[in-house]
C-alpha cells in the first residue's frame, strides 16, 4: 500500500520530461584528473542520457524495498557522495555493515567493496541493491518496479530502446557514477602552478605527508592518493570483519581492506572500513601510535613522533585535497 | 541447349552429392531422450520442498530450499562420452513452468551407458560470468538467485531448512548452508550405473541427493546440526573447513537409480 501510494505521488511528481532534465546536470561532464584514464566497458559506452537516466536513478528510493532510500541517501553529494555516520541506514531500521565510501573519482578504481571483490561498477551496483541490510529489493525486482512506472518505461525506451533489466539499469547506473570525478582542488590548482592554491601551513603538511617518517605515501600515492593495493593498517589484533580474507580465505589476507583514495577526505569521516575514527587528527594518532599488533600489518604503519603543529600542517595539507564542489 | 545443361547439373549432383563426409551426431526428435529428474531423500523417503521430516540424527526439519550449479554434465558410455549439457541450476522448487526445474530432459544416442559424469559448481571462467549479460532463462542470470554480488561469484550449492532445536515440534531456527568459491568447485565426478536406451524411448534416470549422506555419513566426516546452524563458504576458517566437509559430503550423497 505505502508502495502504490509511493508510486501515484512519484507519477505526480516526475510525470513530466522538464522534471527529468533538471537531474544534477552539474555532475554530468566528464573531468580528466591528472591524466588518468578511465576504463568504460565495452558494453557500456557512455551518453548524456544515459548518464541523466544514471542519475535520476542514483536518486530514486524507489530501488529500496520500503522505498525509504537510494544509492544518494549514503552517498550524499555533500559529503563528496559518502555518509557522515559510521553504517548508513538502510531499509527499515537496518544500517549497512560497512562504512559508506565516497563515489568521487570511483569510475577510476580498478576493484571496488572494501575487500576488492567486484571489477566493475556495473556489477558493484547489483550489491547494494541485493543488500538486505541496505536497499534489499534486488536486481529484478527493481526492474519489474521501474516498469510499472511510466516516466521510466519512457525513459529507459528512449536511452536504450528497452525496458529497465538488469543490464540496462546496472549500466545506467554505473555511467552515471564515472560523471563523479574530481580534480578541482587547491591542491590540484597548486600542481598545475599556482603556487598560491596552498597556504604554508598545507604545503608544510604536503612535506610531511611525502616524507619518509610518516610514509603515507606508501599506500597513499599516486593522483587519486591511493595504490588501489588492499592493505592491514594495524587496526585491530582480531578483526570482526577480515576484510579481503572473505574472498581469499588465505590467512595472510585477514585484516586486508582497500586502500582509499584521500581525495575529498576531510569531507569523507568517519574514517575506515567501519567509520570507527570520526576527525583526521584521530587518524593521524592511530598512525603516529604504530596501530596494533596484527602479523598482517603493513610494514609502513610503524609509528612516528608528530608535534601538534605538524598535525594541524598534516591536516591542512589534507583538507587542501577537497574539490570545490564539496568545499 | 536446355537438355546438355541439365546433363550438366546432374553430373554436378553425382560428384558432390557423394562427398559428404560423416556427420557427427545431431540429435533428432526420433533419438531417444533422457530425463535426469533430482530430489533429495531421507532414510529412502522423497522429500518435498516444504515437507517436515525426521533425520537419521533425530532432527525435525522442514526443506525449504536445495538449488546447486552442475556442470559439464555427460552421459558415458565406455570411453564415449554423450554431452548433455555445459551449466544446469537444479531448483527443487522448480517446474516445467519456470526457468530452473528439478527436471532437465537431453536428447541422447541409443544404447548402453554406465556412468553419469558431472561437475559439481561452476568451473572458473562460468563462474565470472556477468550475470546481467544472461538472459532470463539461462542457469547464469540472476534469476537463478544464486549470485554472490559481494565477490562476483555465483553460490554452488544452496541449501535451507527450518529446524526444530528444542525437540518440542516447532521450527524454531533455520539451517543455511551457501557453499561456493573456485575453491569448492569439484569436476568430473563419476556416478556409475547401467541404463540401456532403445531408440524413439523416453526414460528417466532419478538423481538423488541423500540428506543424511551430508550431514550424518556413515563414513566421512558428519556436520554438527546444531552447532553450524548458518553459514557461508567464505565466513572464516571455521567455515571454509565446514564448507569442504559440506562439499565432500555432498558429492558423496548423489545417487542415481532407476525407478
Amino acid at each position: 500500500m505505502k508502495y502504490l501510494l509511493y508510486s501515484v505521488l512519484f507519477i505526480a511528481i516526475m510525470g513530466c520530461d522538464e522534471a527529468a532534465e533538471e537531474v544534477n546536470e552539474d555532475l554530468l561532464a566528464y573531468r580528466s584528473i591528472a591524466g588518468l584514464e578511465m576504463d568504460i566497458p565495452a558494453n557500456n559506452p557512455t551518453s548524456i542520457q544515459k548518464m541523466r537516466l544514471g542519475a535520476r536513478l542514483f536518486f530514486e528510493p524507489l530501488l529500496s524495498r520500503d522505498s525509504s532510500v537510494s544509492c544518494g541517501s549514503c552517498h550524499l553529494k555533500k559529503y563528496a557522495f559518502s555518509d557522515t555516520v559510521a553504517f548508513s541506514g538502510g531499509v527499515g531500521d537496518k544500517h549497512a555493515a560497512r562504512n559508506s565510501p565516497s563515489l568521487v573519482n570511483v569510475g577510476y578504481l580498478p576493484h571496488l567493496m572494501a575487500e576488492g571483490g567486484v571489477k566493475t561498477l556495473e556489477l558493484q551496483v547489483i550489491a547494494p541493491l541485493e543488500n538486505e541490510d541496505e536497499m534489499d529489493l534486488g536486481v529484478l525486482e527493481a526492474c519489474k518496479r521501474l516498469n510499472s512506472v511510466p516516466y521510466y518505461q519512457d525513459f529507459f525506451q528512449r536511452v536504450w530502446g528497452d525496458s529497465a533489466t538488469p543490464f540496462t539499469l546496472t549500466r545506467s547506473l554505473a555511467a552515471f557514477e564515472r560523471t563523479i570525478v574530481g580534480g578541482s582542488s587547491d591542491y590540484d590548482r597548486f600542481l598545475t602552478g599556482d603556487s598560491a592554491a596552498l597556504s604554508s601551513n598545507a604545503r608544510k603538511g604536503m612535506d610531511l605527508f611525502f616524507s619518509e617518517r610518516l610514509s603515507c605515501k606508501t599506500c597513499h600515492d599516486g593522483p587519486l592518493f591511493t595504490n588501489f593495493e588492499m592493505q592491514n593498517n594495524g587496526l585491530d589484533e582480531e578483526y570482526a570483519d577480515n576484510g579481503l580474507f572473505r574472498l581469499s580465505l588465505d590467512a595472510k589476507d585477514k585484516g586486508k581492506f582497500k586502500v582509499p583514495s584521500l581525495r575529498n577526505v576531510s569531507k569523507t569521516y568517519p574514517y575506515m572500513h567501519d567509520g570507527r575514527f570520526r576527525h583526521l587528527e584521530e587518524v593521524i594518532d592511530h598512525y603516529s601510535s604504530g596501530g596494533q599488533s596484527h602479523p598482517n600489518k603493513h610494514a609502513a604503519i610503524r609509528g612516528f613522533k608528530i608535534s601538534q603543529e605538524e598535525r594541524n600542517q598534516l591536516v591542512a595539507f589534507l583538507e587542501s585535497l577537497t574539490d570545490q564542489e564539496y568545499q | 541447349m536446355n537438355l546438355s545443361k541439365n546433363i550438366y547439373i546432374l553430373v554436378l549432383f553425382a560428384l558432390f552429392g557423394c562427398k559428404e563426409t560423416v556427420p557427427p551426431f545431431e540429435p533428432v526428435e526420433l533419438d531417444p531422450k533422457v530425463v535426469l529428474h533430482f530430489s533429495v531423500v531421507n532414510n529412502g523417503e522423497v522429500i518435498e520442498i516444504g515437507d517436515n521430516f525426521t533425520d537419521a540424527d533425530n532432527w525435525n526439519l522442514t526443506l525449504k530450499t536445495l538449488k546447486f550449479y552442475l556442470a559439464d554434465i555427460a552421459l558415458v558410455s565406455g570411453s564415449e562420452e554423450t554431452a548433455l549439457s555445459e551449466v544446469e541450476l537444479v531448483d527443487l522448487s522448480g517446474s516445467e513452468a519456470t526457468n530452473f526445474n528439478r527436471s532437465y530432459t537431453y536428447i541422447i544416442p541409443k544404447g548402453e551407458y554406465n556412468q553419469l559424469k558431472m561437475s559439481i559448481g561452476l568451473p572458473g571462467d562460468l563462474n565470472a560470468t556477468d550475470p546481467t549479460t544472461m538472459p532470463a532463462d539461462d542457469p547464469l542470470s540472476l534469476q537463478g538467485g544464486m549470485y554472490w554480488d559481494w565477490a562476483t561469484m555465483f553460490v554452488f550449492v544452496m541449501m535451507e531448512a527450518g529446524i526444530d532445536t528444542n525437540f518440542d515440534a516447532a521450527m524454531d531456527a533455520n539451517i543455511a548452508f551457501h557453499i561456493g568459491l573456485d575453491t569448492l568447485f569439484r569436476p568430473e565426478q563419476s556416478y556409475p550405473m547401467t541404463f540401456d536406451i532403445p531408440a524413439y524411448a523416453k526414460d528417466t534416470l532419478f538423481v538423488d541427493v541423500d540428506w543424511n549422506m551430508i550431514y550424518h555419513p556413515m563414513e566421512g566426516t558428519p556436520i554438527d546440526l546444531s552447532t553450524t546452524p548458518f553459514f557461508h563458504a567464505n565466513v572464516d576458517e571455521e567455515a571454509l573447513a565446514a564448507s569442504r566437509v559440506f562439499t565432500d559430503n555432498f558429492i558423496k550423497s548423489i545417487d542415481i537409480r532407476k525407478q
